[in-house]
């Protein structure tokens, strides 16, 4: 943390004799004092902004790194004193690596966020936890790929009333694991009825599971569905992850970054990431918004078996802890995070779907809907760090 | 923030005496960073960067391969790298057993590696369909395509090009793993590769340079459209985006040092803003990582699917061995013992010979093919040696002379494997004695039991006191005694493949390059 004068970016232009440097030195005290008496008397309330201190604070982020990347956002944060600098990182990099240069952690699920308050547990230091929204991981594809795995009887598509096609698919995960398991490639399925031609193998890629939280939130997923529980000792994690390693390993190299799925050229990159559904509604809300239209090439498979990821904003000392408040409780932020994609919690903490619906019906938009019925469940965090390092090949993570 | 901003800049001007209203622009910072060559084409946007941001990049080029073996963590040289591609270096990273935690990085722009071509080249690739690297591999081989590719010991684009084909070769739809690339599948491809250089810029000028005598040029989509652009060709290369797959360079920004962080996030969003991305594919041609940026025309075209780049050390370093060794040896003699006893007619000769059809490219497009300057030994046998004869792949005459050799319709009643065997290793000492230099290697194809002349035990004996270095392989079909063959040949250095008779062409496909 730090304080600093708000910095204003005035383009500089040849200083007037008063603003020559022996000039201000001599003058500017008793001039600023007279000026703020001036606006003091002139203005109020938010105009008076530029003559308080204005508080930064650094953050290591997930993916909803997005959010305070948002010009709205910084622009509702700024009206109450602050600027929000985050560093984008993977989730379970941004809860393992060095800590001391940040004030709050935001990673995009549990598992990271339940490291970093052990963490800060273990060594006395302050933490508190905020949870404003939560958005689950889907299996971002094509529309051609989607129709593809229809045909082959593992994905059916979503009624979405009002919309000519279907944006959301339910995807049966066991039958697209014994796919990916089977090793067939597009072209071994019915890929060329819809367009695809593609040799390489099925599977969904991720950006690197050692740092990021979405590719270790699928890696539990797909763990779940091929033992039916989570692993309760360190030679059943050891194990269940030895087995399901070809599963996330046949891709090679991780993606380098879940954006790469907008890309036009995305489903040459990559046709099925494994992204967060914030991320394909924030893009469809502002494909809506600026051509009128809906992306009609991406959809979403849903799987049959689902998590909610739930985003915990850990505030590493009390000026965060600020920012952490602002975020359950502020209209304006909690409004933006809607128009983002998030699915914003209320402060019960319960997921508050009717809003997303409303906001999104809206913009008329299709509101997806994930698996209900059945939920899986990710292992304690030391058992999921293990997992993580036997299927990536990590450095094991030690609390530090 | 625009309206904040504009009223806090009313604000200043009502109040000009505010200290805090002084311009405050950030700090000029000049960071240093190691840099892929190719990306010397970005100097005007840098320079306007510098104007925007007020960090100036300074660009320390090099070839990325060469840029990657220069990054060591823990000693770093310099403030970030900007790379083609961050896989090398993630590569050595693993292989290194580093711990620590990776360089953040961040994407800015997309090029996939691909092959650009003259136009009479691209009609005839064309003719028989989307053109996939196999096609250009065919090509390459039989002395009709020949092409310029930076040396993938030291650049991205070489490296990227080198594990594509072999991708593409191994056909698994998989990232390569170590047991894909014992064998060399690349050296009718590179038959082909008549000029290389350190850097994608200086195999530009090369290829320019020598344009005349070359057919195509893999690099880049950026560089082949710059080039194109540039006036220097006679005539422009079409793009050829491989069926088969692309492998996709994303031009990450990796912060090397922490400190410089806030510098970083600066450049990294100014570089990803609207208006810098659409800047940059205008001058540079390459691919926005922004999706909002409209692609313009020649950017429209789909760039085909990337390939599963392998994650594993072993993989490359395999790679770039056989890539060094197909470089230091020349093309070798192959001698193909083919059995011809009556068990084979039918589907099985028949099988045959179309795997001598695609060996010798009148068949479907193949790595495999027979390539410039090989040279080839095909016996026939049965109880005997029924004919043989010498092949040069150089020669269009001879291999249909081959394929003719390969169809005679005449079989014998009993099966004489290891006398056969035995006296390939007489040919192979003949050959070895006139170029001593050329590699030797038999494949023998057999579907029987040897129920005439030398035992597997009299070969292995006689084998013993030749110390020859000759591996023979061996294709086995239907009843042939699969734990004599193993035991023999195995002792020469050589393995043995199984196939039905439907799978024949794909066995003397897997054999080829194997040494």
């Amino acid at each position: 943390m730090s304080m600093e004068e708000p910095s204003l970016a005035v383009r500089p232009r040849p200083a007037p004799f008063f603003l020559r440097r022996t000039f201000l030195r001599r003058f500017t005290p008793v001039a600023s004092l007279a000026a703020v008496g001036l606006v003091a008397l002139l203005l109020s309330g938010n105009l008076l902004l530029p003559l308080e201190r204005l508080v930064t604070l650094e953050g290591a982020m997930g993916t909803n790194s997005d959010f305070f990347n948002d010009d709205r956002v910084r622009e509702l944060l700024f009206r109450h004193h602050m600027r929000v600098q985050v560093t984008r990182q993977g989730s379970r990099e941004s809860a393992t690596g060095d800590l001391g240069s940040f004030d709050f952690v935001f990673p995009s699920g549990q598992p990271a966020a339940e490291l970093v308050i052990q963490r800060q547990r273990a060594e006395e230091k302050h933490n508190s936890e905020y949870r404003p929204f939560v958005t689950p991981i889907v299996l971002a594809t094509y529309r051609e790929y989607a129709e593809t795995l229809r045909d082959a009887g593992v994905a059916t598509p979503q009624a979405t009333f009002g919309f000519g096609r279907p944006y959301f698919y339910d995807l049966n995960m066991g039958g697209f694991l014994d796919l990916v398991r089977a090793q067939k490639s597009w072209d071994d399925l019915n890929g060329r009825a819809h367009g695809v031609t593609n040799g390489n193998k099925v599977l969904a890629q991720t950006t690197d599971l050692c740092t990021s939280n979405g590719a270790a939130t699928y890696l539990g997923l797909v763990s779940y569905l091929t033992h039916g529980r989570v692993p309760t000792s360190e030679q059943d994690a050891v194990d269940f992850a030895t087995e399901i390693k070809p599963l996330l390993r046949d891709q090679g190299l991780p993606a380098d970054a879940p954006e790469t799925y907008f890309v036009p050229e995305g489903r040459g990159i990559a046709p099925i990431m494994v992204i967060y559904e914030h991320q394909y509604l924030a893009h469809q809300l502002r494909h809506r918004e600026r051509s009128g239209e809906l992306d009609d090439d991406r959809v979403l498979l849903y799987p049959s078996t689902a998590f909610l990821t739930q985003p915990k904003f850990v505030a590493l000392n009390k000026d965060a802890d600020e920012l952490g408040k602002l975020l359950v409780t502020d209209r304006g932020l909690r409004r933006r995070a809607l128009e983002l994609g998030f699915r914003v919690l209320n402060p019960d903490a319960m997921a508050s779907s009717e809003q997303l619906s409303g906001f999104l019906a809206k913009r008329r938009v299709p509101e997806p809907f994930p698996a209900t019925d059945t939920r899986a469940v990710l292992p304690d965090v030391p058992l999921l760090e293990t997992m993580i390092s036997v299927v990536g090949d990590c450095p094991p993570v030690v609390p530090k | 923030m625009g309206r904040l901003t504009r009223l806090l800049a009313v604000l200043c001007v009502a109040v000009a005496l505010l200290p805090a209203c002084s311009a405050t622009r950030p700090e000029p910072v000049t960071l240093r960073v190691l840099a892929s060559s190719e990306l010397a084409d970005l100097a005007p946007v840098l320079a306007d960067m510098r104007a925007d941001t007020g960090v100036e990049l300074q660009l320390d080029l090099r070839g990325t391969v060469d840029a990657a073996n220069a990054l060591t963590p823990g000693d770093y040289r310099h403030d970030l790298a900007w790379l083609s591609s961050d896989r090398y270096f993630q590569l050595k990273l693993m292989k290194s057993g580093y711990t620590g935690s990776k360089p953040l990085s961040t994407p800015i722009m997309l090029s996939p590696v691909v092959i650009g071509v003259n136009h009479a080249t691209a009609e005839r690739l064309r003719a028989s369909g989307p053109v996939s690297w196999a096609d250009i591999a065919d090509r390459a081989a039989a002395g009709e395509l020949q092409f310029a590719m930076t040396d993938p010991r030291r650049t991205n684009s070489g490296l990227a090009a080198l594990v594509g084909v072999a991708t593409a070769a191994a056909g698994t739809g998989q990232a390569l793993r170590p047991e894909d690339v014992t064998c060399n599948r690349l050296r009718g491809l590179f038959a082909g590769h008549k000029l290389t250089a350190d850097t994608s810029t200086g195999l530009v000028d090369e290829f320019v340079a020598h344009q005349s005598e070359l057919d195509a040029l893999v690099s880049y989509e950026s560089v082949l459209l710059s080039l194109n652009d540039s006036g220097k060709l006679a005539e422009p290369l079409e793009i050829i985006y491989p069926a088969d797959g692309i492998i996709q360079s994303e031009y990450p920004l990796l912060l090397l040092d922490p400190a410089k962080r806030a510098a970083y996030d600066r450049v990294v969003d100014w570089l990803r803003s609207e208006p810098v991305q659409q800047q940059i594919m205008e001058r540079t041609a390459r691919r926005p990582i922004n999706p909002d940026v409209p692609r313009s025309p020649q950017l429209r075209a789909a760039t085909g699917n990337a390939l599963y780049f392998p994650d594993q050390p072993k993989v490359i370093d395999t790679l770039l061995a056989n890539y060094d060794a197909a470089g230091a040896r020349p093309p070798g003699h192959v001698i193909f013992l083919l059995d011809f006893s009556g068990s084979m007619r039918g589907a099985r000769i028949t099988a045959l010979r179309t795997a001598f059809a695609d060996l010798t490219g009148t068949g479907e497009a193949s790595f495999a093919r027979f390539y410039q300057g090989e040279q080839f030994t095909i016996v026939r046998f049965g109880g005997r040696v029924l004919a043989e004869r010498e092949f040069a792949a150089d020669d269009p005459a001879d291999l249909a002379a081959l394929r003719a050799f390969v169809g005679t319709d005449s079989f014998d009643d009993s099966t004489a494997v290891w006398s056969t065997v035995d006296h390939a290793y007489d040919l192979a000492g003949a050959i070895t004695a006139t170029d001593a230099r050329r590699p030797v290697s038999i494949v023998l194809m057999t579907d029987g039991l040897s129920n005439t002349g030398l035992t597997a035990d009299d070969f292995r004996a006689r084998h013993r006191a030749r110390a020859s270095p000759v591996p023979t392989f061996v294709i086995r079909v239907g009843e042939a005694d699969a734990a004599e063959l193993a035991h023999a040949t195995t002792a020469t250095g050589g393995r043995v493949v199984d196939a039905g008779a439907d799978a024949l062409p794909a066995a003397f496909k897997e054999i080829r390059g194997c040494r």
